[in-house]
């Protein structure tokens, strides 16, 4: 039985990376990709674009998460699973020609200001790609702490405020961390809306499908080497720094 | 005084005035005497609860706001803080002599530690601690102890009425009637939501049949004057016992331990059904005739015992 599952895992960890290691041996485009302005300037547009497209996310979805977990009757929260769970599967595509007409030309608002190929624009269709995974990743993490944890301290005097710090955000962070590892995956990915909404100034996907289409294959996949290096890190922190917390007791 | 009203609706029900004082919450498991603690503390909440303490309401008041410090039976303590971080945290604003109690409770050893490196009794023990450094003027306590072992739980008790300001509020709750009876002033009785009380302890007698049943009494025998409750305490089967009640039948006694003996009675018609109780051996007494009740307690109600020692220890 043991000797079964692990064969099992060893072959999905091996079809996981199956596409890193065929990524690896055909990117020997990637020195000289460091020398043309265009890639350079495609990572730190992803990074920067990503960074605040991830701000963001933590500074919406954090409430957001916590009133779903905390604060509405447990009974609701199939209705708000259900009502997050549109934009979830909202195809990217489709997301980005929703974006790019409500803020190009065509509508009121993008008459006054059209975010169409600006870097708001970019960051705006990132946050619309993250933000529901960011949500339902940390509203998950948040629902399985007990909410005896909070009522055992408020009943010794502590304000429901000081009791978050002391007693929620230890246990909490870990799941804020895990959500926004996930935003950040799918906000370094975004491809579908970003195409759409800006094309310009271009992030790494984008910026790959544009190698591709004028360079080829090996030129795209080298690229792709360099999407993976930048933006490994801060999952790889985040994890690292708030992965464990004792719960038990 | 502390004074509350609460009908229908929630899951107990009832009204009653206790004065401050280290006060009993007695009930059979299920009846309600978490649920009586949570709508003091402010956990959960009633639009028919009115509570009051020392003139003040409390029924509006969210949990923190409150006079109240509450320690429930299960283990409540944050368990990623140590018992230092979380006593003292606690205790911020509050100088009170909760320092003397780290001794009392045996808990400057696993001072420095977390909860799940604690026993059950040790972590009850920790979050009484938690609860007197909150320093509040009502001190509520579900079955708190209730893992602790019975010397030391005695101990705690003891030190709990004798520490306890003149002018503060302590109330515990319990199925074990002993503790009830030596540490309350009063006691309120729940059984199956509804409350009773509070009655002074002194002058306690039940007033239904739950009531008896927690408080030890073994069973009634029907007289002129009404259902005689009997208490294993009050049944003597000496001849000197001359002043009481003598209720004429045939018994055995059985040596069940060096300090217990396994009694059963079965009283003359028109008295029916057999009284089983445990209690001091008495010598030369394996098989008696009738039993004298000392200080007989008359009921308006029958009560057949149903936590009785079971016959086959006969």
């Amino acid at each position: 039985m043991k000797r079964t599952a692990l064969f099992f895992s060893a072959f999905v960890l091996a079809l996981l990376f199956m596409p890193v290691l065929v990524l690896l041996l055909h990117a020997r485009s990637m020195p000289q990709l460091l020398e043309s302005a265009s890639s350079i300037r495609a990572i730190e547009i992803t990074l920067t674009s990503g960074l605040a497209a991830l701000a963001i996310d933590i500074f919406l979805g954090m409430p957001l998460a916590w009133v779903l977990a905390r604060v509405l009757r447990p009974r609701w929260g199939r209705i708000w699973v259900t009502l997050l769970l549109i934009p979830l599967l909202m195809p990217p595509l489709v997301l980005g020609l929703v974006l790019a007409y409500v803020v190009g030309p065509a509508s009121p608002f993008g008459n006054l200001v059209s975010l169409l190929n600006t870097f708001p624009g970019l960051v705006l269709a990132q946050v619309y790609e993250s933000l529901p995974f960011f949500v339902l990743t940390a509203w998950g993490y948040l629902s399985a702490i007990p909410m005896t944890l909070e009522e055992d301290v408020w009943v010794l005097g502590k304000h429901p405020w000081q009791a978050f710090w002391f007693v929620i955000w230890p246990i909490a962070r870990s799941g804020f961390a895990v959500a926004a590892a996930m935003a950040w995956a799918r906000i370094v990915g975004a491809f579908g809306a970003p195409i759409i909404v800006a094309y310009h100034p271009s992030a790494l996907p984008v910026a790959i499908w544009i190698q591709l289409e004028e360079l080829g294959l090996p030129s795209a996949l080298g690229l792709a080497v360099w999407l993976v290096i930048v933006t490994l890190p801060l999952p790889v922190w985040l994890n690292w720094r708030f992965s464990r917390v004792r719960v038990d007791r | 005084m502390f004074e509350l009203t609460v009908d229908s609706d929630a899951r107990v029900r009832g009204t009653f005035v206790l004065a401050p004082g280290m006060h009993a919450v007695v009930g059979a498991s299920g009846a309600g005497k978490t649920s009586l603690f949570r709508l003091i503390a402010g956990l959960d909440r009633s639009h028919n609860l009115m509570a009051r303490w020392g003139g003040q309401s409390l029924s509006t008041l969210p949990p923190h706001s409150r006079s109240t410090a509450f320690v429930p039976q299960r283990p409540s303590l944050v368990p990623h803080r140590t018992i230092a971080q979380q006593v003292k945290w606690v205790a911020i604003d509050h100088t009170g002599p909760w320092n003397e109690w780290i001794d009392i409770l045996d808990l400057g050893r696993h001072w420095l530690r977390y909860p799940a490196e604690l026993s059950g009794g040790e972590q009850q023990r920790a979050a009484l601690l938690r609860a007197l450094a909150a320093d509040r003027e009502i001190l509520l306590l579900d079955e708190a102890l209730s893992q602790i072992d019975p010397p030391h739980r005695l101990i705690i008790y003891r030190q709990l009425k004798t520490r306890l300001e003149p002018q503060r509020l302590l109330m515990f709750s319990t199925h074990h009637w002993s503790e009830a009876e030596t540490f309350a002033e009063a006691m309120l009785f729940i059984n199956d939501g509804e409350i009773s009380g509070p009655v002074n302890i002194l002058e306690a007698t039940p007033s239904n049949s739950a009531m008896a049943a927690i408080m030890g009494y073994v069973g009634s025998i029907p007289t002129p004057h009404g259902f005689l409750l009997i208490h294993p305490r009050m049944i003597s089967l000496e001849d000197a016992a001359k002043s009481g009640f003598v209720i004429p039948g045939k018994g055995r006694q059985r040596r069940i331990s060096p300090t217990t003996s396994a009694y059963q009675f079965e009283p003359l018609p028109p008295a029916k059904g057999r009284l089983l109780w445990t209690g001091t051996p008495v010598p030369d007494r394996e098989s008696f005739d009738d039993i004298v009740v000392t200080h007989p307690v008359f009921a308006d109600f029958q009560f057949e015992d149903g936590n009785g020692i079971d016959s086959q220890v006969m």
